[in-house]
């Protein structure tokens, strides 16, 4: 370590660009936005790895900055300055004194996004019974493959030089697979093994069973209880587009019951996955049963008046809560959350 | 050189903040017509959700607006003069426009 100062010009142009990718997905990207970071990701592994990198960083400001606690959280024990802003190690004077700065300045910030944030749920929250309903997340990965988590889903991702492995271990998640012929992308869960080169498979892991269908390419599935009485070759089955496997966890043998499903049946498994609900002038009853059909949380509209309103959305499946508190804030309805989770709505 | 990392992301992150607050810049031209049609190209342009009352809407123009700014400005600039609001939901930046309620 030297006496040298710091600037941010010492950031690689990578770094930069990365930096300003991480706050525009912050802000929200437009489909064309998203085309051209997926275009820019691809390019370079160094880029990934620089995105990647920052996009951890600015997770951990957020979630020092408390935007992801929902109504429900207890205090949080590690909201402090963190480790990295402490003087661990020795350092040069001119570099304390620069982190220093920046964990004074996140310090002010901080305080003043935590009283804006309480502010803005005031103003929207009629209730508080209120369930937040979580977005659907999508998860990029180093490759370029990428994962849709249905709520509650877990992951864990282990890339090697051979393989690109991934473990589903709760919930349901659907894998849009890049294609690279020399690292097969292989999904275990509860002992079955799905494997694909370049592909796109939804994955619900359930108590009882798993549950595969094929939206694109090829998979091949296998057992533990296959695999250990036949060659590698042999055990694997192939399942292609259309194509629906369930694997019954309880029996012995655990062999994948295959069929061929048809388009429809695929689609309305596969509800989960936000979609744009684009209406024009229809009721607001047909906007509601739209989002009925795609949550788990229901809405039941009490007074007729509000189901005959004539409405316009461009709104997406899984953004319930903001599409409630947007009823409520600009259409005089008032929403109720039931116990079960079902939200009534009245007329204000 | 991750501590010059973090710190350099948040300090940009923190300068960014605001522009985050209101939305990034977008290049809209929208023309100047029925509101339930031109807001509907609004979202579009600006790739935000959109909740809309017909009925309310029926029988009202907007402005057209023109050139790079981000969605509120653009939108207030369209309903100037017609009496409609809008609201933008803070979590997830989705947007409705109305006429303000009665309290």
């Amino acid at each position: 370590m030297s006496g040298e100062s710091f600037d941010l010009g010492d950031l690689t142009p990578v770094e930069h660009t990365a930096v300003d990718w991480v706050t525009r997905v912050e802000c929200g990207l437009t489909l064309d936005e998203r085309a051209e970071l997926d275009e820019w990701l691809n390019a370079s592994p160094e880029h990934r790895e620089a995105y990647d990198e920052i996009r951890w960083d600015w997770e951990e400001l957020d979630r020092l900055a408390g935007y992801h606690v929902n109504y429900d959280s207890s205090e949080d024990p590690d909201l402090i300055v963190r480790k990295r802003f402490s003087p661990i190690e020795f350092v040069p004077s001119e570099y304390w004194k620069f982190i220093a700065s920046a964990a004074a300045v996140l310090v002010v910030a901080l305080s003043v996004s935590l009283t804006l944030k309480e502010d803005n749920r005031e103003t929207f929250a009629e209730s508080d019974d209120q369930v937040v309903v979580e977005r659907i997340g999508t998860r990029d990965l180093k490759d370029g493959s990428a994962v849709k988590l249905n709520r509650g889903a877990e992951i864990e991702v282990a890339f090697s030089k051979s393989e690109r492995l991934v473990r589903l271990s709760q919930g349901e998640a659907h894998f849009m697979v890049a294609k690279d012929a020399s690292r097969p992308f292989v999904v275990l869960v509860s002992g079955v093994r799905l494997r694909a080169v370049g592909t796109e498979f939804n994955v619900r892991f359930a108590e009882d069973q798993v549950d595969v269908i094929v939206t694109e390419g090829t998979v091949s599935i296998a057992t533990e209880g296959q695999e250990s009485s036949k060659s590698e070759d042999s055990a694997d089955a192939l399942l292609e587009e259309n194509h629906r496997a369930i694997v019954d966890l309880q029996s012995a043998d655990r062999i994948p019951q295959i069929e061929r499903i048809e388009t429809s049946v695929m689609k309305e498994e596969l509800l989960w996955q936000p979609e744009l609900i684009d209406f024009e002038n229809v009721s607001l009853g047909i906007i509601v049963e739209e989002f009925n059909r795609r949550n788990p949380f229901k809405m039941v509209i009490v007074d007729a008046s509000i189901n005959e309103a004539r409405m316009s959305s461009v709104f997406w499946s899984d953004n319930l809560n903001g599409f409630i508190r947007l009823l409520e804030s600009n259409f005089s309805v008032r929403a109720e959350w039931g116990e079960d989770g079902t939200i009534y709505l009245f007329t204000n | 050189m991750n501590n010059i990392v973090v710190s350099a992301a948040a300090l940009i992150c923190l300068l960014f903040m605001s522009a985050c607050q209101n939305g990034n810049k977008v290049e809209f031209n929208v023309e100047a017509g029925e509101a339930s049609k031109t807001l509907k190209v609004f979202a579009r342009q600006a790739g935000v959700e959109l909740l809309l009352s017909e009925k309310e809407l029926d029988g009202v123009k907007t402005r057209a607006v023109s050139g790079s700014m981000n969605a509120p400005d653009a939108l207030q600039k369209m309903i100037a003069g017609t009496g409609l609001i809008f609201n933008r939901d803070e979590e997830t930046n989705a947007f409705a426009v109305s006429f303000p309620r009665d309290e």
